[in-house]
């Protein structure tokens, strides 16, 4: 069926009715296919590289973190690859040998192209970023989601939006390494449950804007006050009462000038008096001080948050200090500690 | 024979590429979004001409739309799987020639129910196809058959090219030869001013 003949209102609803992932493939058919496709109205999103497995990656349209949508995985295992047939998939950045098979469940295309060395990997991904940044009009700004054994695999790119660090072996020097080579302008979240965590020991990720810890018990008291975040959210805590009252100090004289928002879910249990007796501290108006959080809070806390606001917290009350005027809000209960920083001086 | 369009009772003729009329139901009609806009208020003197399709076709999408008078208002593609079984018979008992005609008038006529199940029809067609059995459906040439194509392309360009410098070769050689004549002339007459000037000169 001669598709490409129909008018242009027919086709566009044809494609409208594809999905990202066959899209992509419909798109690698010829100039004119991606030229359709590239016209479309696709609401601008970002894109995430997943690589939690070896020899395999996953590239995925996503809105929301942890809600990735893939558009393709591709496997660069060399021994399936043998004895099967492949075809030759031309497009503007892309001319190869492959295969292209579905996973059974999902419908995802897997894209079967093995290359030999490292280097043609990396230029291969971003490769494909580059075609889904202009076709599917992807914001360039790339993301990862990753466990740091496969980092050699990432594309060429010295800045990542967000970065989601899994489960890896443990090794200090992969971390710094990472941090090195890239700088993370958003958000860090540490999905790793493993008390060996990837960023123990690690000083390079203090200054991340957003850093989102989901197990947090490896986190030493030094490490804490090191931190220079915009918003630091740790769940599953070991931190003692005496950390958390000199974080609160710290910044009373002035540090961690650029932090919004600290929430600490504890694991041992937070008595609310003894912080808050530690402070000279006024009632808490939430008419008046309203408690406002940024974006990547909302889409990396979402359920966190939506549990603390439904949570009586058990004291509160409003710090100011004195060198600058900033006022901040503790909020405490039995085992949470949530430090909100005024940016509108009261 | 037409009138006032409200009534679901008036009937409408429609005339087909053939020329041939039949009768369409007001209420069939006013699914098609281009009937509303051109005569729906205005009504129409005679038949109405959609004389790009031919009667079979036509037919073909005013039952679709005579057996949708009923149904809820449209809100939106249904997935395929949500269609009637009347609706699955419609789509089965057309071959492909008679389908792509339906889209097309569905589309001219814009009735956005019809169009949008045919449309949801075709991506099925490549739902769970890989790029070179997309490129089947969609009868692109392969990569292969392109190169093949682009081969003889660029012989026929090269003998086109040889043709055209040979004319170009003869164009010139019968310029020259046109040319002659008149040069002479021009020779020939400036001699002859030549011959006059050093006539009066030697006066």
């Amino acid at each position: 069926m001669r598709i490409l003949n129909f008018p242009y209102l027919v086709y566009d609803n044809i494609l409208k009715h594809l999905e990202p992932s066959e899209l992509l493939l419909f798109s690698f058919c010829s100039l004119k296919t991606r030229a359709l496709v590239s016209r479309m109205r696709h609401t601008p999103t970002h894109s995430i590289f997943v690589l939690d497995r070896s020899e395999e990656m996953n590239y995925a349209l996503v809105d929301q973190p942890e809600k990735e949508e893939i558009v393709i995985t591709w496997n660069w295992e060399n021994e399936k690859m043998g004895g099967v047939r492949t075809e030759r998939i031309k497009a503007k950045y892309i001319d190869l040998e492959c295969r292209i098979t579905f996973k059974k469940n999902s419908n995802t295309p897997v894209l079967w192209c093995s290359f030999e060395n490292q280097s043609s990997r990396k230029r291969f991904a971003t490769s494909l970023h580059s075609y889904m940044c202009e076709v599917f009009h992807v914001k360039p700004e790339m993301q990862f989601k990753l466990s740091l054994d496969y980092m050699d695999e990432l594309p060429n790119t010295n800045t990542v939006r967000d970065v989601t660090l899994l489960d890896t072996n443990f090794n200090p020097q992969a971390v710094d390494q990472f941090f090195d080579n890239f700088h993370v302008t958003r958000a860090l979240f540490s999905k790793s449950h493993r008390l060996n965590n990837p960023l123990k020991n690690s000083i390079k990720f203090h200054r991340v804007n957003n850093l989102f810890l989901n197990t947090s018990c490896w986190l030493n008291p030094s490490q804490f006050l090191e931190m220079d975040c915009e918003n630091l959210v740790m769940a599953e805590s070991s931190l003692q009462i005496r950390d958390l009252i000199s974080f609160v100090n710290q910044w009373l004289e002035g540090s961690n000038t650029r932090l919004k928002t600290m929430y600490v879910l504890s694991n041992i249990g937070i008595d609310a008096d003894t912080i808050l007796d530690h402070f000279d501290s006024s009632p808490w108006n939430p008419e008046v001080d309203k408690l406002e959080y940024n974006k990547p809070i909302h889409e990396y806390c979402e359920k966190i948050w939506h549990d603390f606001i439904h949570r009586e917290e058990t004291r509160n009350g409003v710090l100011e200090r004195k060198c600058d005027g900033l006022r901040a809000i503790i909020r405490l209960s039995t085992a949470q500690f949530h430090f909100h920083v005024l940016h509108n001086k009261g | 024979m037409t009138s006032p369009a409200s009534s679901s009772e008036v009937k409408y003729l429609i005339e087909s590429s053939e020329g041939n009329t039949f009768d369409v139901s007001g209420a069939a009609l006013r699914q098609s979004n281009t009937f509303n806009a051109m005569f729906l208020n205005i009504g129409a003197d005679g038949p109405i001409p959609f004389t790009d399709y031919n009667e079979a076709t036509l037919k073909k999408v005013f039952e679709y739309c005579e057996h949708s008078v009923n149904e809820e208002n449209y809100s939106g593609p249904k997935h395929q799987d949500d269609l009637s079984k009347w609706d699955l018979n419609f789509f089965n008992e057309m071959d492909q020639k008679m389908f792509i005609d339906v889209i097309n008038a569905s589309n001219f006529l814009d009735i956005e129910r019809l169009t949008s199940y045919c449309c949801e029809r075709i991506a099925r067609m490549l739902r769970g196809k890989n790029t070179q059995e997309m490129i089947k459906v969609i009868t692109l040439p392969t990569a292969e058959e392109l190169e093949a194509k682009q081969k003889v392309e660029e012989k026929k360009a090269a003998a086109a090219k040889k043709v055209a410098e040979k004319a170009a070769e003869t164009a010139e050689k019968t310029e020259t030869l046109e040319e002659l004549p008149v040069q002479q002339l021009v020779q020939t007459t400036r001699n002859k001013l030549t011959r006059k000037y050093l006539s009066f000169s030697n006066e």
